[in-house]
Formats: C-alpha cells, structure tokens, sequence
C-alpha cells in the first residue's frame, strides 16, 4: 500500500490508486464504491466530519447550557512554592450571585486525584507546588460574577525558594518516583578501550499541547446522589475514578461521557482530571450543573507540558562509526507532582536505542521532581527525548568522522533477530534498513546534498542544511495492565449499529477506523453505523487514549464484538437458507464460502435477516474483549517485553537558514512512514503530517519561557508559537511504506499516532548543518533551535 | 442618533441593544446559541473565531474575516454578519464544506469553523485566488492537528467541483445586500452611564460630542477603538474598564488614502488591509509591512493609525513611517495640527496626542526617499510580533547616499529614529560596507533591554544584522533570497 501527496497534488487520487492495486478482500467490487464502502484499507471521509464542517459538532462548551447552570471559576497559586497562610473566602462568598465557595475544607471524600502515585491534591491544603495550582473554587451564576468573586478571595502564601530546574532538583535529591536503570554489556569497560570517545549533553525545552479546546468540564448531578460529567478527556475511567474518590461516591455513581474532544495530543490524558473533579465538587455542592472551562491563559499556566530532558552522555566508537559503548543519564523536569512522569521517563529509556544495536549500553533515568506545572503526555510520550540523545550522538559523530547521516545510521542499525537492550526482539526491524534506503534514494539525498554545500558555497548569508530522523517506535503501554480494552455493539431491530467502545475521539479518527472495523467485521455499509460516545456506563475500566493504541485496543476489542455477533449471524442464516456457508457484505448476505461466494443472486439483506433472528431470539448484542498478548516488563532489572509490536520509518528535512537573524525556513520534507496494513491511508497520512508540524514546532520556535519565580511567561499565543500555515513548505511528501503487514495489529495495520512525531528532529539535525557548514558543528544547539539560539551559533562561529 | 445597533445576522435583519464592551463572539454564543463560532484562544491569535463580515465599501458591498472574540458587537451596524451556521441548510453542504471533508482537512474540528470562514472569505472577493491569497487568509488560523497540508490541498478540491464563483455565494448575500445598502448611517450611543458606546458617523458629531465631554468633566476613563485589536484585548485580557468608548472606524472622512503627487496621506480609519493593497503601487514598502503583521482576521479592522496610537515599542508600521519622516495630522475639539512622527512618542506608551485628540491622517511624503526598505524579525515568521524591527529610507543619486532616514524597534521603549545611524549613512558609496558600518553604530545608538521575545543580547546583535539585511535587499544583492 501505497499512499503520497505531491505539492499541488490531492491526496485522495492517489489514496483511490492505491486501492486498487491492495488486497482488501474487497472481491469484485469496483474501486469507486469499495472508497465509499468505507470497508478497512479505504478512506472514506471523517465520521464526525459532517459535524465539523457545518459547526455542529458540540464540544464541551457547545453543549446546551442545562437550566441554572453555574459557572467555576478557579482560583490558583500565584506562586511556585509556598505556605498558604490565609485563605479567606468570606467575601467572596456574599457577592449576589455566588452559589459555592469551596476549598480543600469542602472535599467530602479525599483530597487526592493522583493516578499513578497519589501525591496530587484536588485542591491546595498547606502547601502550594506550582504557579497555577488549584486551591478555591468558586461556582457562580455568571462567568463575569464568578470572576469578581475570585478576586475578593483573600489568599496569603508565605513564599519559599522554588526549585526550578533539573540540576537543583537533583542537588536536592528530589525525585517524583524511583531513579531506573535499563543495562547491557560491560559499559565502562568498552568506553575506556573505544578508539574514539565523547561525552556531552543534549536538552530539550518542553512544549504545551495547545490543543484548541482548552480544558472543560461540564458536571450534572442527577437523581439518588449520581453524577455524569461531561468531559474534554482522553481518559473518561481515570476522571470517574478521581471524581468519585474526591466526592467519597462508588464509582457507579459518577459517569463520564466524552463525544469528542478538541485535540489532546496527551495534555488531557491526566491533566482533565483536576478540572472534571472541580467541576463535579461544585455541582455536588450546588446541586446544580457546574461547567469549569480554562481561558487560555489560565490552561497555559496550570496545565503540564511535555517534558524538559537534560541528559548526560558518554560514548566511545570506531572509526567506522559503529558505536561500541553508550552510557546516558536522562534526567527529566517532572514538576510538582508524579503524573505520568515515570512511565514517560521509562518509555523514554526504553527508546534511548532507536533503531541502534549497541552492544553495551546503560540508561539511567531521573525523574526531577521541581516546582513547575506538573509535565504531562504529549504525543511520544518520552520517545522524542529518548531518542533524540542517540539520534544526536550520531549527527556529531558523522560530523567528526565526514561520515554521511544515512551511512552512520546504517552502520549502528539493527539486524533481524537483535535483541533491544532491555531484551525483546526488535522484531521487523529488517524494515527498517529497507524504509532509509528507500528513503535516501526518494530524496534524492545524494543529489541534494551536492546541490546544499553548492548553495552554502554561494551564498553569504544564508545557509542550507540536510537532516535525516528515523524511528522504531514501541507499540503498548509499558504499563502492562493498560493493554486492554473491551467495546459494546448492538445490532437494532432496523438492521443499523451502535458502537461504543473505550478510546477517545480527538481527531486522529479512532471513530471512522472503528467504524469501519465494525462495518467490515459485520458486512453492512459504514454508513449504517454509529460511533457513540465514549461513556463509562457503556465500556467500564478503559485505558486512556494514548500510547498511539486507542484504535489497536479498542478496535480489537470491537472486531472481537462485531465477530460473536457475526457467528451468531453466519450460524443463523446457514441454518435459515440451509447453505454451508455465508458471506456478509455491504449489507446483503450471500452464500457460499471464502472464494466461491455466489455474488449474483444474494441470499437476503442484512436488515431483513436482522428482523428474523430478532423473531428467532438471537442475541443481537454483544460486548468485546481484548488484552494485547505476552507483554511484561520488569521495572526493577530493567528487562521485559514491554512492546507488541514495532512501528519504522524515517524523514528527511532540508531547511534555510539566515545567519543574520537565525531564523528557519522549510524547504522539503519527505517521510517514509510504516503503517502496517493502513486501516485508512488519508487518515495515517494525517497523523503523519500533523506529527511532524507539530515536532517542526517543538524543534524551533515553541519557546516556554519562565519568570524567575516559576512562571510561564509564554503563556498565551501571542508570546508561544506553533507553527502556522506558512511554515509548511510546500515541498513536503509523506508516503506509507508498502512492504510491511503486521500479524499482531487489528486488520493487520500498526498504530501511527506518535511515531511520525520523531521525524521533526530531523529539523534540529538540518539547522545544525546549516550552521555546521560555517565551519564547525552546533554541538550545544538545542530544542528548540530559536532565532536567537541559531543566531547565538553563528555568532560564536563568527569570533 | 439611535441607542440600539441594526444589522443582518446570516441573511436576517436584527435590532439588538449590546453591551459596549461585548464581543461578536460572546454575542453569537451567548445570546444567540450559535456555537460553530469557537473561542480558541479570546485575543485573536487562533482564528478559531473567525467570522465573515459584509459591509458598504466604495458603494458596493466587500466582505472580511474577522475575529470574532475581539470585534465588538457594537461595532456591527449595517454589517452583515456570516457565520458557519448560515452556510449550509441541513444536510445541504456548501462547496467549501464539501472539498474540506474531502480533502480530510478536519481531525479534532475546533479549528474549522474558523478555517472555513477563512476560505470563504477569500472566495467571495476573488474570482481566481492563487497560493498566495489563500497564504494571506489562513495564516490566521491556527490548526493543532492536521500541519495545514490537507487544507492547503482543500482550493484544488473545490476546483474540482466545478463550481462557478457566483454559486460560492451563499443564497441570502443578494437580499441582503440590496438592504444593506439603502441604510441609512446614524450616530449610535450605547449603554448606560457607567459604560457607553459612541459611533458616530461624521467628525462633526464627534468634535461636538467631546466637547460636551469636556465641557461637562474630564476624559478619563475614555479610550477611542478602531479596528480594537488592542483596544478589545486590553479589555478582555488585561481586564481595563473604560466608561466610554468611541468607535471612529464609521466615520466616513476618515476613510480616505489619497496621493497627492507630494504625500501618501492615509484616512484615520483606514484598515491595514485596505492600505496594503492601496499602496501595493504607490508605496510597496508599506504594502509589504503591513503583509507581515498580524493576520487577515486583524487587519482587516486594524487601523494604522491604531498601531501609531497604541504606541507599542515593535509597531510595524512606525519604524518606516519614521525612517521616511512622515507626519501626523492630529484633530479634536481644539482644531487640527500637525506632528511629525518622530516627535509623537514620549515614552512607554506616551504620545503626543490628547486624550480627546484623533489622528486624522496620516501624511507620508512620497519624493524625499527612493530606496525604502523595511526589515522584521520574530520567532514565527508569520502572525508574530517583531523582536526587533528597522526601517531605512534612503536617498540615493549616482551611487551615493545623499539623505538617510533610519528607525528602529524592540530596541528602546517606543520606537527610534536613529540620527547618528542615519548621519553614518548620508555622503556614503551605497555598498556593504556602508551598511556593516551604519550596522556598528546602531549597535551603540540603542539599549535594548531583555523580554520573552529576545534577550538585549540578541537584540543588539539584530540592530547590527538588520543593517546588513537592509543592503541586502536591494536589488544588488538580488539573488539572495530573504526569508
Ligand atoms: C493577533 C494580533 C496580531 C498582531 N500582530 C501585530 C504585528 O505583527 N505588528 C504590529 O505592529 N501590531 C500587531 N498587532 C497589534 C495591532 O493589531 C495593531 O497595533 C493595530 O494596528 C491596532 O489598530 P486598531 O485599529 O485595531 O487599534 P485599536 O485597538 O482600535 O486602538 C489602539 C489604540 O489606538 C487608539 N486609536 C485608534 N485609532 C485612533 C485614531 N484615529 N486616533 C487616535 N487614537 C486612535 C485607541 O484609542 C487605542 O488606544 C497585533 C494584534 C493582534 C490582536
Ligand atoms: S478566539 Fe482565538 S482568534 Fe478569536
Ligand atoms: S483539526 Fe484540530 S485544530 Fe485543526
């Protein structure tokens, strides 16, 4: 499978080529209905895209606001780190229109909505942690009077010295979890014998999600002391958890609902928590519904970011390049509190490898804990800055070698039957050898090279470079337990389909691949189906969305559903028309079996045959199960199966650079990216462009800058900038690799929500060698590669 | 003068008493239920708000993207009002819908209202818009999930519908149109006495109404808005009350760019939009500028005589007014006069004008210079504001410098003409090495200081390199490409 864009080219036409030539048992069907037939392997538009377009589609704040609802309003620390020394709420309370003034005192289960290690308050009690952190909360008739009424609490805080960044935090000994070590061979052994040695350090800035719907909740008590909160989260279980725990309630009492969400890229996988439970504690209070929605800036201070990593390294190698020994300490800024910290930095070590076999390696990872937001997910989750450390390593060694970017890699890669070094297989991993040579070859990257040093020897003032990134990226939770899912269908006496199931809808379409999971499991047309909310009545215990797993899980867990009813369905019409054997298919019921269906003549439709097993007291529903198989990791030593499977590919990224001012321009990006066998190549391909603009921000002008006290300073759009519509250069390709299959994914396709995110570093190693070509390598450039810092680089060349 | 605002709302006719200080966005969720409109970010940086507006310019009507979350309610009589809702009928898309769906152009969603209003905006003023219009209109829109490629590719789709421009009008335009040009403009006064609004429609009213004003009390508690991209983020952001805002975007003389063979003079109400593409001839420098601040959302209601007032030390705009010595014509209750530039501003937010003073244009003098050039640099190359920024006017006769004009900003705590930079310039061969020089004495003309856009450091290393970047651009140097 096949699938590229040109620049002025549309993506579809090629998505309908592709079709043709893949294997989708799509029989005789002609190719225009098998795209429209929305079956797995075809593209057919976003199921909520009607929605979309037209403005209907309801996020959190677009729900019709229920009668007397209130708003929240929250007030949070204006410190880093303090003792609150008075809280006063009186006032506030008597301003008309003010319906609840809550603090910790008003908690009546506990104060505690940590997920994975409870060290995280609801609400602030002593001590404040971070600038933003919640600690009163006000509920009021109108957003404007709870704005007043938050400004007539009276809140002391006896100052204490923050600690802000990772070499303090570690001076002090502070950490969010246990310091971790993954190790292999005899490190210091082979550092001292290496031809060549080098130590440095690589660092990395954070980033905010900034997805566009800032974080809301909407809570409304129902009757006999239930709950249902509407959320924008990408873990419905976790919020119905802390919630309940915050209002002393069972678990069956609190549901949480999710239709969509605005974007999460990770920012709403724990960080909704504490707005859902502030939501539902007001509600709770008042009686009555309570929406708690961050303006923008508000999100952007309180919320958590990707993590900042410093990492130390030191490596010995051939002069081949071939690295012999690699020993690195990744420290990242956990902030206040644990969050998902140690499971980031552990998924961040796992990566540290990339796509290297290093024969004596030893990670060390330290999860600081400092007085900052706490970070958070975001899309890698760890393996950006993992493998960003590595992926370093080698654009310095290449340079001080003269070895080209695509052989060095070439020369540390894995072989087939490699082992990772904390002991899986690096299964498929012969692919990627395939996928940079491919890749190389695609861009030119020869040609191109040539073509750069001529334009750099030309010109003054601006300066080209060349940067290459690949990945294998691990498929699970290391988190073992969350590898699970489970979904509910329905078939309804019309023949048409309810699906629900765990995962969240955010815009990477888990809705259309699942959709069109039950529609090929089931033989009826997409069309006939309906993606639900995600809701905890419906599906109990799911995992969050993350992890790029959401459509692996949950799609497994719908296809196991769709199949019982499917059997039951095969066994009842083989019975009914008295035939050996039966096909489903876009809605019509055939017989015959695997190749030698009788497409003429079909048995009955879909529909019809519903209406006779409903008479026949066949069981229309069914709920499914799925837990990935065989992965265990075992933290302490540092050894495991953490990963189903593994995802490959790689980018290329040509940039311009001007030395006067430092500021970056793309000029070309190409990907090669392995989708398995694509469940939708438009909306992989998506994910693919929208990771890596994503990453190209990351990598150059998302700057968090922070006051000397702990603040975001960058803390709206005006001062912290994603990428925009013009950065996108446009030279830009993205294909899906097509020699690959993948036995253990749903429908044989892989996951590609994070991966392509790695590709944007290959904008770092670009700006590097554009100045690299000044005259000496950036070794100290880091994310992200600002104007002024690339500037600063230059300058330092210049004298 | 009337105390309610009149204005079409998706093809109907509305008569609505509005807050002064509420916005269209709060408006068309708040009191409407229109919920396509999003906030994504409430100070105009997202375009996730964005609306369509359609008002009389030039005895026609035009249409804009705006931002909802900072154009006031207020500020819409006689507009019309376009939102997502009015596009579609049930399950009727309109074509741009239609080729976004197609073109896979929406993932989460939140963006594309916004992204939507944006193309259609571009379509319903442009019979063939190229990449650089669509360029223009969307770099205002913000999208966190899709990298921009598929709505990029989303024109070609609507290409392929074959749709003709007319049938990209939506059905209600042309009633509405013939409405909206028979009404009648009259002054309006909004509110209650704690908060007011004013619009009136000529600068008759306006001396007149100040001067009660002043009459009567002081000013304070006063603000003019134009286009009120500074004004309305001052209110929503930074939670600035004001007792009385007076609108001068519907003054009609006001309006004017004119070329008098001597002077570009620019209206006081004049929006950046409309002078990029006035002066795209006559002063391509300013066209140029203008194209490289904020987003279309914003200038299509920005004024440049808002980004003069407003007094802010990175304006785009000032340093090539000032590098090129233009003057102010300032007007109010005391008569008229004249200020050059260069001696408007005082300090951090200080200018010359009076509190009930307005600028009535702008007077650029078109034959002192012939070689202008504007330089800016920020971190995002698109809707971002200037770490620091410079302008260079220059007269050049055989080769040599014979006159200089030079300013700076982000370099002090408003805007700098720099005469020591400019004298280093004047007697002096038009080559690099004049430049490099001038570059060494701007370094030290200026002190710059460090914020969340750049450090002093940084900056003073631009003051330098922008001189180069100045000489660059020349034709000279043609060849090099500027990013
Ligand atoms: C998203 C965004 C991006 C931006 N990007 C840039 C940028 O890149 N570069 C840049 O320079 N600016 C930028 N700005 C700032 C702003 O858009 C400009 O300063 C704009 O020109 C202001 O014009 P306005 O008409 O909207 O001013 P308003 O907000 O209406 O007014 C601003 C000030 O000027 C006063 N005023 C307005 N007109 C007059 C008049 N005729 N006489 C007397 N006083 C008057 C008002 O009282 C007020 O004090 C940006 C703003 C936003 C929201
Ligand atoms: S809400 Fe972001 S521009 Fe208006
Ligand atoms: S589609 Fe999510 S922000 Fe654009």
């Amino acid at each position: 499978m096949k699938t590229e864009t040109m620049p002025q080219k549309s993506t579809e036409k090629e998505v309908k080529q592709v079709v043709v030539s893949s294997d989708s048992g799509a029989g005789a069907n002609p190719v225009d209905a098998f795209v429209k037939s929305g079956k797995v392997g075809s593209s057919p538009s976003h199921l909520s895209g009607r929605e979309h377009v037209t403005g209907r589609s309801q996020f959190i704040d677009d729900i019709p606001k229920p009668r007397n609802m209130l708003y929240v309003k929250v007030l949070t620390s204006p410190v880093a780190h303090g003792i609150v020394r008075e809280l006063d709420c009186e006032e506030a309370r008597k301003v008309p229109g003010v319906k609840a003034v809550l603090t910790y005192r008003d908690i009546p289960g506990e104060n505690q909505i940590g997920a994975i290690l409870p060290d995280e308050t609801c609400l602030a009690e002593e001590h404040v942690h971070f600038v933003g952190e919640p600690v009163a909360v006000v509920a009021a008739e109108t957003a404007e009077i709870a704005e007043e009424a938050m400004g007539k609490i009276r809140l002391n805080i006896e100052e204490l010295t923050p600690v802000l960044t990772i070499d303090d935090a570690v001076a002090k000994n502070q950490f969010v979890g246990p310091i971790r070590k993954i190790e292999r061979g005899n490190v210091d052994e082979m550092l001292k014998n290496s031809p060549h040695y080098l130590e440095g350090k690589v660092v990395n800035g954070g980033q905010e999600h900034f997805y566009l719907e800032t974080q809301s909740a909407l809570a409304i008590p129902e009757d006999s002391g239930a709950i249902t909160i509407y959320s924008s989260t990408q873990n419905p279980n976790e919020i119905q958890r802390m919630a309940s725990n915050v209002l002393g309630k069972p678990q069956s009492e609190v549901t949480v609902d999710v239709k969509r969400i605005g974007g999460g890229f990770g920012g709403k996988e724990s960080q909704a928590t504490s707005w859902a439970s502030i939501a539902a504690l007001a509600a709770h209070h008042t009686g009555l519904p309570c929406l708690c929605k961050l303006d923008r800036e508000e999100d952007m201070i309180s919320t958590g970011k990707r993590h900042v990593f410093e990492s130390t390294y030191r490596v010995g190698f051939d002069d081949n390049g071939k690295i012999l020994a690699f020993d690195v300490v990744l420290c990242s800024n956990a902030g206040a509190v644990a969050d998902a910290s140690t499971s980031i930095l552990e998924r961040a070590m796992l990566h540290a490898d990339n796509i290297y076999n290093i024969d004596n390696i030893r990670v060390i990872g330290k999860p600081c804990r400092t007085n900052l937001h706490p970070a958070t997910a975001f899309r890698g989750f760890g393996g950006p800055q993992g493998i960003l450390v590595i992926e370093t390593i080698l654009e310095i060694i290449a340079n001080k070698l003269k070895i080209d970017p695509f052989d060095i890699r070439l020369r540390n890669i894995y072989k087939e039957g490699d082992k990772a070094h904390y002991g899986e297989p690096v299964k498929n991993v012969r692919h990627m050898e395939t996928i940079l040579k491919k890749l190389r070859h695609d861009s030119d990257w020869d040609e191109r090279k040539r073509k750069v040093a001529e334009f750099n020897a030309k010109n003054k003032y601006l300066k080209k470079g060349l940067g290459v990134a690949p990945v294998k990226f691990g498929i699970s939770f290391t988190a073992a337990h969350l590898n699970q899912a489970g979904s509910l269908v329905h078939v309804y006496f019309d023949g048409s389909v309810s699906v629900s199931h765990g995962a969240i809808e955010m815009g990477q379409e888990v809705n259309t691949k699942i959709g069109q999971i039950a529609a090929t499991t089931l033989g009826v047309p997409l069309s006939t189906v309906r993606v639900e909310s995600t809701n905890t009545k419906r599906v109990a215990n799911s995992s969050p969305t993350a992890a790029s797993s959401g459509c692996d899980l949950n799609g497994q867990a719908v296809e196991n559903a769709a199949m019982q009813i499917h059997e039951r369905l095969t066994e009842f019409a083989k019975t009914l028309f008295n035939v050996s054997g039966v096909r489903f298919e876009d809605g019509m019921v055939y017989a015959g079996e695997a190749g030698k269906v009788n497409y003429a003549e079909p048995l009955i439709s879909f529909n019809e045959l519903i209406k006779k097993a409903y008479f026949q007291r066949v069981d229309l529903t069914a709920h499914g199960f799925y837990a990935s198989p065989g992965i265990w990791f075992d933290r302490e030593k540092g050894v495991g199966n953490p990963f189903l499977y593994f995802v490959y590919g790689a980018g290329v990224t040509e940039v311009t650079v001007d030395t006067l001012t430092g500021q970056t321009k793309l000029d070309y990006v190409r990907i090669l990216h392995d989708s398995g066998q694509s469940l939708n190549p438009a909306v992989d391909i998506g994910q693919i462009y929208g990771a890596y603009i994503q990453a190209y921000g990351w990598a150059t002008t998302e700057e968090l800058v922070y006051s000397e006290g702990g603040k975001l300073l960058s803390n709206s759009p005006a001062t912290y900038k994603i990428p925009t519509y013009g950065d996108v250069p446009t030279e830009f390709y993205a294909e899906l690799f097509s020699g690959s299959t993948n036995e253990l994914g749903v429908k044989r396709s892989k996951a590609n929500g994070e991966p392509p995110f790695i590709y944007g570093e290959s904008v770092l190693f670009a700006i590097a060698d554009a100045i690299a070509s000044t005259g000496k390598y950036p070794v100290n450039l880091s994310i992200p590669a600002t104007p002024e810092k690339v500037w600063k680089e230059f300058c330092s060349e210049a004298g | 003068m009337k105390s309610v605002v009149n204005f079409f709302l998706n093809g109907k006719a509305q008569e609505k008493e509005v807050k002064p200080d509420a916005t269209v966005l709060e408006m068309l969720r708040n009191s409407y239920e229109l919920n396509g409109t999003k906030e994504g970010c409430g100070e105009g940086d997202c375009g996730a708000c964005t609306v369509v507006i359609g008002e009389v310019f030039n005895g026609k009507i035009r249409y804009k993207p705006v931002a909802g979350c900072l154009y006031l309610a207020a500020k819409l009589e006689g507009k019309h009002l376009i939102t997502i809702e009015g596009l579609s009928s049930g399950d009727n898309l309109h074509p741009i819908q239609k080729a976004v769906l197609e073109a896979h152009a929406t993932q989460c969603g939140f963006c594309t209202p916004g992204v939507i209003m944006s193309l259609l905006s571009v379509y319903l003023e442009h019979d063939k818009p190229d990449a650089e219009t669509f360029r223009r209109y969307l770099e205002g829109n913000l999208c966190r999930c899709t990298g921009y490629i598929t709505i990029r590719q989303v024109p070609e789709y609507v290409g392929s519908l074959n749709i003709k421009s007319k049938d990209m009008r939506p059905a209600f335009l042309a009633a509405t149109e013939e409405q909206q040009l028979k009404l009648a403009s009259e002054d309006i006064l909004t509110g209650n006495g704690k908060s007011e609004f004013f619009s009136p429609v000529s600068a008759e009213s306006l001396r007149g109404f100040l001067s009660e004003k002043l009459k009567s009390g002081n000013l304070q508690g006063m603000t003019f808005i134009n286009g009120g991209s500074d004004v309305v983020v001052g209110i929503k952001k930074m939670h600035r009350k004001y007792s009385l805002i007076v609108d001068l975007a519907r003054i009609e003389s006001l309006g004017k760019v004119e070329d008098s063979g001597e002077f570009i003079s620019a209206g006081g109400n004049v929006t950046l939009s409309d002078l990029a593409d006035g002066l795209k001839q006559s002063l391509p420098v300013l066209s140029r500028t203008i194209l490289q601040m904020c987003s279309e959302q914003i200038r299509s209601n920005a004024t440049i005589a808002g980004n003069i007032v407003n007094a802010s030390p990175v304006a785009d705009t000032v340093p090539v007014l000032m590098a090129m010595g233009a003057e102010i014509v300032l007007d109010g209750p005391g008569g008229t006069r004249i200020v050059p530039i260069r001696e408007f501003y005082h300090g951090y937010k200080q200018t010359e004008n009076k509190p009930e003073e307005w600028i009535q244009s702008v007077r650029i003098p078109k034959n002192r210079f012939n070689y202008i050039n504007f330089e800016k640099v920020s971190k995002r190359r698109e809707v971002d504001i200037s770490s620091v920024n410079s302008a260079v006017a220059l007269k050049i006769s055989d080769g040599v410098i014979t006159d200089a004009g030079v300013a700076y900003g982000g370099v002090a705590p408003f805007t700098v003409f720099m005469p020591e930079t400019a004298a280093s310039l004047t007697g002096r061969e038009f080559c690099e090495e004049t430049f490099r020089n001038a570059g060494d004495i701007a370094f030290d003309e200026a002190r710059p200081i460090s914020d969340v856009r750049g450090s002093a450091e940084y900056r003073k290393g631009l003051l330098k390199n922008l001189m180069i970047r100045h000489f660059i651009a020349s034709e000279s140097m043609l060849g090099e490409v500027i990013l």
